[in-house]
Formats: C-alpha cells, structure tokens, sequence
C-alpha cells in the first residue's frame, strides 16, 4: 500500500512537473525596472525600486576576496570586513586625532617586532617581550579614545536592522536594511567607512581572529579536511588552494601599513558595487550617490589575477588520522561560473546530493544506510576562477569511507553512461526556479544576487537569464558535463580516518 | 615666511580644540536631516466567508509567481490542561511532521522539496498558525497537503517521540541564559506560576502528553469555526476562491468555537525575587509590573514616555545608569501591550555583581524621576523618532500585514488602528508624559526579579524589601516507584550485593583498586545517526577523574575532583556548572567499584525488589540507596552467577532527563576483579549509544598533571 502511495505520488510530481515547463513566467517586467548608474570614479550603483513598503536594503559587494590577499598575509580581506565595523574617523572615537596618535605609535613598535621575529630561532626573546609589552601599553592608551561599538549603535537607533557582512575566497558583502528615509544615513556611513577606514582596534581583533581560526580549523576535523588538506591538494598555483581565514602566523603578522596597502589597491571604487532595493527614487540615489560616494578618489582597477592551473596530471589524494568521526571529500576540478558548462553542472550536483531525495542520499543513506551524510555540491571554495564539483560524505558506523566511495564512484559512472531520468530533470528546474523566484521576493537577497551576478558574469541581467538556462536543459547536457569533468583519473580526494591500530598495543 | 607659517599652525590648533570642544554635534551624520517616512501603502484585501465559516482573506499580487497562504489557527497552548502543558505546541508540529490521511510525514516532505515548496504549522501560547509558499503552477498541491495537515492528520508515532525528545531538549537548556530566566520568572510573578500567558513545559508535562491527548485536542480546536485563511499571490481571485473552497469548503464544523483567553487579575503589590544561578559575573534584574491593552487610550502617551526612560541608546536609564554611573552594559525598559491580553511592563538592568543593589536603585529613581521631571524637547523628539524608526518593519511584507488584519479581526480590534499611531504618537506633548507615568507607572508597587549570585552583591537584597527565593531547578519528572523497605527486604538486598563482589572477586581485591584507566570505542546513537567516537578515561578513586572524548567536532576534555571540574573543548575551557558535578557525584554514586569498595560505609542501603526476568535472563533486581535516599538505582544481578548485568535509573539523556537503562557483559579479569568489557546504554527504551572498552589497566601509573587545568 505504502509503495503504491509512493508510486502515484512520483507520477504526480512528474505531470506537475511536465505544466511547469509550459507555463513561463515573464521576468522581463521586473527586470525593466533595474536601473544602473556608473559614478566617475568608477563605483556601479544597481537600483531595484520596489514601493510596497517603505525600506531599502543595502548590500556593498566589493569584489575583493581572499584570492586577493597577498602571500604571507593570506585572510586579510576577512580581517579588513571586521575591522570594517569599528567606525570611522567621526564614529567610534572620543577623539580622533589623539587616537590615531597613538595608533602610530602602535605601529612602529609592530614594526621592531616584525623586524626581530623575521629572525626566526635567532629572534631575541627578551627584546620581544619588551617590545610586546610596550604595544600592549600602546594599544590601551589608543583604546581609551574608542567609543565601543558605536557604529552598530547608530544603525539601530536609526531604525537599521540586519547590519552583517561575510568574506568569501571571491569577495567581500556587507549588508544593512533601513526606512527608506535613511538612505542619506547609510549613504553617509556606509561611504565615510569605505573611503577612510581607521583600522581602530586592530591588534585586539587579530586575537579574535585567532580564536575565530582556532575553533573553524585547528579544532574541528571537517574544518582541517576542507580547508586543510582538501583545496591545497586541488589547487597547486591558484590561490583557491590556501585557507580562508588565513594561517595563525599571518593573522599575527597582520599591520596597518599592508593593510592599507592592500585596501587602496581592492577598496577601489571600480571594484565596489552597491546593491538598493525597495522603497528609493532612483534619481535621488544617484545625487546622494554622487555626494557621498563620489568623494572616493578614483583608483585603477586592482591588477587582475591570471593563473589558470593545468587541470590536474593523475589523482591526488591525502589522509588526516585523526580520532573522530571517519570522513571524505571528493571532487574534481571545473570551470568557473562564467562557463557556459557550470549550469549542468549545477544540476547535476542538485540531482547527485542537494536534499533528502536527491539519487546519492537515497542510495547511501536512505537503501545501503551505508553513510548517515551525503552531499554534492560545486563553488567550494569559490566561482569566480575555475573550481571543483565535490562530493562529501560521512559513513555511517558499520561502513567505511572506501565502502561509500565505492558507490559513489559507481553511482557517477552511471551518471556518466546513463541520461538521468525525465522527473528528475523536471524536479530540478522545479527546485531552481522556486528558489530562484524566492530570492527575487527578498529585497536584500535581491540586491546580493545583483552586484553578484554584476562582478561573476559582468553583468547583473546574467541573473535574469539563469532561470531560462537551467529551463533549457536537457539529460544529454548532464550526461555530457558528468562524462567531461568527472574524470576518475583525475580525481582529488581528502580522507579523515582513524589512527592505525598500534599492534603493540 | 617663517612667521606665516607659525601663524597657520596656531589657527589650526585653535580650530581642532573647537573642534574638539564641539565634538558630536560637528560630525557628517549629526547634521543630516532626514526627509518624513513615504506614506505606507495598505494592499486592498478581500474578504469572503465560506459556506462553513471559514472566512477568506484573499490579496492579488502579480509581482512573483508564487502563491502564499497563512491560516491563523484560534488555538494555543493556552487550552492545554496543567498538567500537560505543551500539548498544543506538540500537536501543531505533529500534524505537519506526523502524517496524513493520504500519507505520510516522510512522503509529504518528499512531496514539498520536489517542488521547492513549503507547508509548515505552529501552535503557539495564544494562537496558531499554518503557512504556506509555493509556486504558482503547483498550487492546487500546496493547497491539498496544507487542508490535509489542518483536517486529517494522523499523528504517527515516531514523529510523537521525535518531537516530544525536541521539547525535552528545550527545557534541559532553558536556564543557560540568565537574562531568559530573568523574564521567564518576572511573567510567572506578574501573570501567576499557573496563568498560562506566564507557565512553561516541563519534563512532566512533556512525559504525559499522548498520542490519544493530541487527537482530542485537534478536534476539538482545529475545525472551521476556529481557522481564518488568507491566500496571496499571482492568481486571478475568483479562480482561487473556488480552489480554496474546494479544499476547504467540505470540511465540517468541529466542537465549537474556543474558549476566550483568560482574564488576567492583577493587584499592584510590591515584592523581591531572587533566583540564585551560578557561573555568572552580572545579575540580570528586571523591575516592572502589569502593563496595558494595545487599544489603551493611554498607550501612545506610555509608549513615549517608555521610550524616554528606558528606549535604548540616549534614553534616560542609557544616560544614567549606562554611561554616568557606568553601571551596567545593557539597560532599558518596555510597557509592551497585547490585543487580548494585558502586556507586562519590565525595566532590566545587566550589571556586575558586586553592583547590583546600587543598579537595580538607579532605576527605581529614573522611573520616580519621570513622574516628577518632564522631557526636555530632545529627550520627547528622540524618544519618538525612535519608535517610528521601527516601526516601518511593521509594513515590510505582504504576510505580516495580512496575519495582522487577520488577528485584528478576531478580537474585533479597529484595521486602522496602526494608521493612528504615527499621528496620536508625534501629539503627545510633555505634559501627557509625566501625567501618563504619574498614573500608569508604580515605582513603589514594583516587582523586582533579581537572577544572580547574592554572596557577591553590594548590598543585601532585603533593602530593596521582604526576598522570596525563587528555585530554578528544573524539576526532573521522575515517577517515584513504590518499593517494600524492611528488615528482610534490606538484609536480602546487602546479602545480594555481598554475593555480587565476591562473584566480581572479592570485596579485599577491590580495596586494592586505587586508581584505573581505559581506552573504549564509543558509538552514540544520534537522531541524525550513529556517531562512532573514542574515549580514553583515567580515575583515581573515589573521585578523581578525566576523560577524553574525540569527535568529530574536536577533542572533549572533562576533569572533576567530585568538588570541582572543567571541561575544554578547542580552545575553550569553562568551569563545570553545578548541576553537571551533581551529576559526576551521581555518576559516582552508581559506579559499581565504588559501590563494591563502600558496603560497610552506612551511606549505601540496599533493597531487594523482585526477582525477574532481565533480557532474557533470570535475575534479582537490587535498589542501592543513599541514606538520605536522595540518589538510587538498580542493580541488576544474574541469579545465578551473582554477577551485574544491568543497571536502571533515572538521569541524564541526551533529550533531557528520562529512564536509562545499561546492560553490561563480557567480563574479564584483570588483577583478581571481573570488569565489564561491554556496556549498552539505552534511553528510556531506545539504544543510545554502546561502549567497548579496548584496555583497562588496574591501579595504572598516574602521569604528573594529569588533572591539572591548562
């Protein structure tokens, strides 16, 4: 009876399916709406005005990441998002001018401690715990000054919420929602902590930062697994192969001086785009725009970054032994979202492992109950330049990680041989086009994707094109990427295992 | 030209001490002003009522192609009896997770995933409510699953257990937050410990809630005359009315309408609360009393009167008791207000220990202060601004403001009635102000709820007026058991235990244990799945121990001397709370090496029970007591051979506290004593997780700092 149920409701989905196909929706009115404008010094505003309520949401893409960070100070860009909650020169501060004093005395010492540190095991000791005492003195006396937390005071006084901000391996986005009769408010802060950052607080937030790496990577398996061993072993030249948040003794070496180094050659307005949805005049936008943005002095363009890696010679693979739960990510590597190829492969991570009846979770965990998580995906670690199509899973108790991968391999063998049948096609556009027609009902999640899709594609229509590409879709294309990039020969894998068993034990 | 310079560089000194002097009002930001809120735009909403009653609230929205529904469901939690509170909220999360008519939970979420959609339902303390988003083209399928979920859900089992072990979760962490505490105790003073706009689940209630409970309560309170719907989206109306109705319309009316919620009787009264919680630097003190009906003709004027005491940043409790006084981090207050029922009115104030009399003082005086001294302009212009700043995102979606046209209208509130706030809020004069908070606030009738640790504050509480202890242990739900105490009873259960250590080798090589160590594999069995881990421990007894747990999420370290503990985990290493080294003291207490070396001691009393069947063999069933028969278990004795096989008693689970049970085999002997090679833990039925032990060794050597902190 159970199966029977089952069965009629399968067919079901799929006739819903066959309608949806047929029944289009016409993106074209919303995106008429869009309104784009290019200030002199090169900062794209994209404008989404929608009146139905009277706020806006702000999302600031700066299109500068970690791939960006320079060697030796890999994570900078994520330091440079926390700092950029600590005002400005006239939010957060008692007095300015006192406190940028003492900053600089901050930094001069940090420089004798670099200098002595670069010594390695001949660094003296003693004068280092001279001199970092003499910086913990500096860095209370410039403290005295910092109003705490100002910045994030103003914004909910103001009536703003969702004040956030996240750094990827491709950029950076800080987000904030306001009444649509603020909009000067974050025009002005938003604009003031962009185009004179204090970097206020910096050598105690490099301890946060610390802590923050500590308890992502150093103390957690699947943290070590994906950011340790698994994108290093993918990547030999690209910088998608280093870690996110940086290595400790970089986060240590972090300095006002490199970072601000590093802001004025990303922090440029060509490489910033601002996203505003809601309630706004997009010519009032504009003006204010030009008044407050428009003071940022015109930067070149940061030098673009050109490794594009030879695809890998053979498989490479690595083992962490460790004792925890047995793991393993496999992937291979893909083109970047720009390919024309990266919506099937899309689709055919969303049919392998997106969600609770996608083919691999219904073999491995549902029938075999050989994994208790399976997973597909691709953009780890990121889009912008060539990546991977990954598959992680976690055996469960009585299997192991080769058992799984056995089945997986299999299981993409026949993605590879055999067209996937015609519901599951059907259930992914359904899928895709739900959550795509989702995002367009958010404002902020709208004005994300469209300074998104303004830097990944070059152009924010891109994103109204994405629906009908996913749409035109066939087996055959999922067929053809699966048996293109999926190449078992050229495979990378990272295995968490347990220690080997002491025999003598 | 040396002198030009000179004279420049003394202007600009001049202007930065200005500058200086005017800080605040020079900055950027200071100066903006900023243009009125735009007009917020009602979507025209239509209304048709269902040959069953049901009435349709229904909105066109061509932006998206996507349908939406919320039905706001008359029932709450309000209705569950006291001794099964909960059963509402359970009821609501079953009816979508547990199964229908046609299927099953599982099949339903096969469904909605395969269509990118979503159905979701729940029951709350006043009301309910069922939800619905999906595209447009699958919308006659949403409609189905949602009017299948409302009419004919069938409450399967497994999902009862799997959300009954969620509840139980929720409350074993409700007093991890002080300041959640602080509030959960200041209603349960305000409304009354039973009221149930104040009282909360426990293990108890949760326990006996059935399946047959939840049944009943659907149908009596999830039937037409209790539902509004609304729909809105991309759809023609009158084609969506008949879908509706087809789904809907059938469905025949229930037990009658829902019983109004309570009144609430409040007298004003003053009085002083203190719950004592440990492992924390600050108290969190709230002080209020009741406080009024959203239709108050006085809640524009309280509303700004509330904002200039208490309103967040540049309020009067901000300025004094946060920045001048330097008091506290966090302080601020609300006269917050319902439709139906009267709101509560709390002051808080977070501030260290050793100041939380002088805290709790200040503002007590800035609520007398606002009977006494009007706001000044600022003080009225910001207080305003502020609650309109806000108020917005009260319009910032098509959902909410149909869910509000929906609840206005089930307690007959006026629709327009949010239209007149902005008007009626920017009248109120100063004036109003302090007339408002000479009538509405009673600063010497107040309530004062205090979650701290007494031994550190400033001052006694006592000042403040006559303390009543609060207790917020949680009680454990346990069901005591009757068993026969007597001499007989006692004598055969001590004979037993004797009969057990000898059969285990022998009370003389167990004084020989002083210390033991041991590497185990263990598998945790998680709702998600199995989780295999291991564990190494090392005790020195009677109460020293360390353990050390590797999982996937990093290394677990805990270390107690039976007094004290800490736990680290990465980075982190925090102390042990009390209630965890109460439970390492009941750990100890069932241990069965500690038992086996304590059989003189008068502390351990033993009772026979019963011989019974255990698994599948014949055993005696021993209950091990403490002697003021606060701690007990069972121990489970092969009758035969004498030797433990099992263990049952009431503790800590992984869902709160519930029956566990061991099952313990494969004995092996190490210097003279049997030890368990093999233990099952199973929660209150169900495997939890199983432990293998690898090696043991016997009175091991203890390497140096072994339990010392890092």
């Amino acid at each position: 009876m159970k199966q029977l149920r089952s069965a009629f409701f399968t067919l079901a989905i799929m006739a819903l399916a066959m309608i949806s196909s047929a029944a289009a929706f016409d993106f074209s009115e919303i995106e008429k709406q869009v309104v784009e404008y290019k200030l002199d010094n090169g900062l794209t505003i994209i404008m989404l005005p929608r009146h139905d309520a009277p706020v806006i949401s702000f999302v600031t893409h700066v299109n500068a990441g970690c791939t960006d960070d320079p060697m030796g100070s890999m994570g900078m860009a994520h330091m440079f998002e926390h700092m950029a909650f600590k005002g400005t020169e006239e939010i957060g501060t008692t007095d300015i001018k006192k406190e940028k004093k003492w900053m600089a005395e901050e930094d001069r010492i940090f420089a004798l401690i670099m200098e002595e540190r670069t010594k390695g095991p001949l660094a003296d000791s003693a004068r280092l715990a001279a001199l970092t005492e003499e910086l913990a003195a500096a860095t209370d006396s410039a403290e005295q000054y910092v109003v705490t937390n100002e910045f994030g005071q103003i914004v909910s006084r103001e009536g703003g919420v969702g004040l956030n901000a996240g750094t990827s391996m491709d950029y950076t986005q800080y987000y904030l929602n306001y009444p649509s009769n603020k909009l000067e408010l974050w025009m002005a802060m938003e604009s003031d902590r962009f185009a004179h950052p204090v970097l206020r607080e910096l050598f105690n937030e490099k301890n946060v930062v610390a802590e923050e790496r500590r308890s992502r990577i150093t103390s957690s398996p699947s943290g070590k697994l994906f950011w340790g061993e698994y994108i290093g072993l993918a990547f030999n030249a690209h910088p998608y192969g280093k870690c996110l948040i940086g290595e400790m003794s970089e986060i240590q070496n972090y300095n006002r001086p490199t970072m601000m180094k590093q802001f004025e050659t990303y922090y440029v307005p060509r490489n910033i785009a601002v996203g505003i949805v809601g309630d706004v005049d997009p010519d009032e936008v504009i003006r204010l725009a030009e008044k407050y943005f428009g003071k940022i002095k015109d930067r070149p363009e940061p030098p673009p970054l050109m490794i594009d890696e030879e695809y890998p010679f053979g498989m490479r693979q690595a083992t962490i032994r460790d004792n925890s739960q047995p793991m393993f990510i496999t992937g291979y590597r893909i083109p970047s979202v720009r390919h024309p190829d990266f919506v099937a492969l899309d689709a055919l991570a969303s049919y392998l492992g997106s969600g609770r009846t996608s083919a691999l979770y219904k073999d491995l965990v549902k029938e075999k109950k050989s994994a208790v998580s399976v997973s597909a995906f691709t953009g780890f670690p990121g889009r912008k330049y060539p990546t991977l199509f990954s598959i992680f899973c976690i055996p469960s108790n009585d299997f192991s990680n080769t058992d799984n991968e056995e089945i997986i391999l299999a299981e993409i063998e026949k993605v590879r041989n055999e067209l996937i049948p015609e519901e599951e096609l059907a259930k992914i556009k359904a899928q895709a086009k739900a959550a795509f027609i989702n995002t367009l009902g958010s404002n902020s999640g709208m004005a994300s994707q469209l300074v998104s899709y303004y830097f990944y594609k070059g152009d924010w229509r891109e994103l109204f094109k994405e629906i009908d590409r996913v749409n035109a879709l066939t087996a055959e294309d999922i067929k053809r990427v699966a048996e293109k990039y999926l190449d078992p020969d050229k495979r990378v894998v990272a295995y968490l295992e347990k220690p080997v068993e002491d025999e003598n034990n | 030209m040396r002198k030009a310079y000179k004279f420049i560089g003394y202007l600009s000194i001049v202007f930065v001490m200005l500058a200086g002097i005017t800080a605040g009002a020079g900055r950027t930001i200071d100066k903006l002003e900023f243009p009125p809120m735009n007009k917020i735009e009602m979507p025209e909403v239509d209304k048709v009522q269902l040959d069953n009653g049901i009435m349709l609230y229904i909105l066109e929205d061509h932006e998206l192609p996507i349908v939406r529904a919320s039905v706001r469901l008359a029932a709450g939690d309000f209705l569950s009896p006291p001794d099964k509170v909960g059963l509402g909220d359970i009821t609501g999360t079953v009816m979508r997770t547990g199964g229908t008519a046609r299927m099953t939970g599982d099949e339903i979420d096969e469904a909605l995933e395969a269509i990118g959609a979503s159905v979701e339902v729940n029951i709350g303390a006043t009301s309910g409510r069922a939800g619905m988003n999906i595209l447009l083209e699958y919308a006659d399928t949403g409609l189905e699953i949602l009017a299948d979920v409302l009419r004919t859900p069938r409450f399967d089992q497994d999902k009862i257990d799997l959300a009954k072990n969620q509840m139980r979760t929720e409350i074993s962490s409700r007093n991890d937050d002080p300041f959640q505490v602080c509030v959960r105790e200041f209603k349960k003073v305000i409304y009354g410990q039973e009221s149930p706009y104040a009282r909360h689940t426990e293990y108890s209630t949760v326990n006996g809630i059935t399946r047959e409970d939840m049944i009943d309560f659907h149908r009596k309170y999830i039937s037409p005359e209790n539902v509004m719907i609304a729909v809105w989206g991309d759809f023609k109306k009158e084609e969506m009315i008949t879908k509706v109705k087809k789904y809907f319309e059938d469905w025949g009316k229930g037990a009658g309408l829902v019983p109004q919620l309570p009144e609430v009787k409040y007298e004003f009264k003053p009085g002083v609360y203190y719950a004592e919680k440990d492992n924390v630097t600050q108290s969190n003190v709230l002080i209020g009393h009741i406080g009024g009906l959203t239709g108050d003709p006085d809640f524009f004027a309280l509303t700004v009167a509330n904002n200039v005491l208490g309103g967040s940043f540049g309020s009067r409790m901000f300025n004094e008791v946060r920045s001048k006084k330097g008091l506290a981090y966090s302080t601020g207050g609300n006269f917050s207000s319902n439709i139906s029922y009267p709101g509560i009115y709390y002051n808080y104030v977070i501030t260290k220990l050793e100041s939380t009399v002088e805290a709790t003082e200040a503002v007590l005086h800035e609520i007398r202060r606002m009977q006494t001294d009007p706001p000044t302009e600022e003080e009225l212009e910001r207080a305003k601004s502020s609650y309109l700043n806000s108020f917005v995102f009260n319009f910032d979606s098509k959902g909410e403001i149909i869910n509000r046209m929906m609840t206005y209208d089930y307690y007959d509130f006026p629709q327009d009635f949010l239209f007149t706030v902005k008007d009626k809020i920017e009248k109120v004069t100063a004036e109003d102000v302090v007339d408002v908070a000479r009538r509405r606030f009673h600063p010497d009738e107040m309530k004062i709820v205090v979650v701290g640790k007494a031994d550190q504050f400033d001052k006694p509480l006592s000042i403040l007026g006559a303390v009543d202890t609060i207790d917020i242990t949680i009680p454990s739900g346990e069901v005591e058991e009757e068993v026969v105490i007597n001499e007989e009873t006692l004598a055969k259960g001590m004979e037993l235990l004797k009969l057990a250590a000898d059969a285990c080798g022998g009370v003389d090589n167990y004084m020989k244990v002083k210390a033991v160590s041991s590497e185990s594999d263990v598998v945790l069995v998680l709702p998600q799945g199995e989780m295999a881990i291991s564990a190494s421990a090392i005790s020195v007894l009677p109460d020293k121990s360390k353990e050390i747990m590797n999982t996937p999420m990093g290394e677990i370290i805990t270390v107690t001397d039976g007094e004290t503990g800490w736990m680290k985990q990465g980075p982190n290493v925090v102390d042990m709370t009390s209630e965890q080294i109460e439970s390492s003291k009941k750990e100890l207490f069932r241990n069965i090496m500690h038992l086996f070396q304590n059989l003189d001691n008068p502390e351990y009393q033993a009772v026979f029970v019963a011989s019974e069947d255990f698994r599948g063999s014949q055993a005696d069933i021993v209950k091990v007591m403490s002697a003021d028969g606060a701690e007990s278990f069972k121990l489970i004795l092969d009758s035969e051979t004498h030797m433990p096989i099992g263990k049952m008693f009431f503790g800590e689970t992984m869902m709160g506290p519930g029956n566990l049970t061991q099952i313990i085999s494969d004995y092996r002997e190490i210097s003279g004593i049997k030890v368990p090679f093999s233990v099952i833990i199973e929660a209150d039925g169900k495997k939890s997780a199983e432990i293998k032990t690898k090696d043991l060794k016997i009175n091991p050597e203890i390497p140096e700092g072994t339990f010392d902190k890092p």
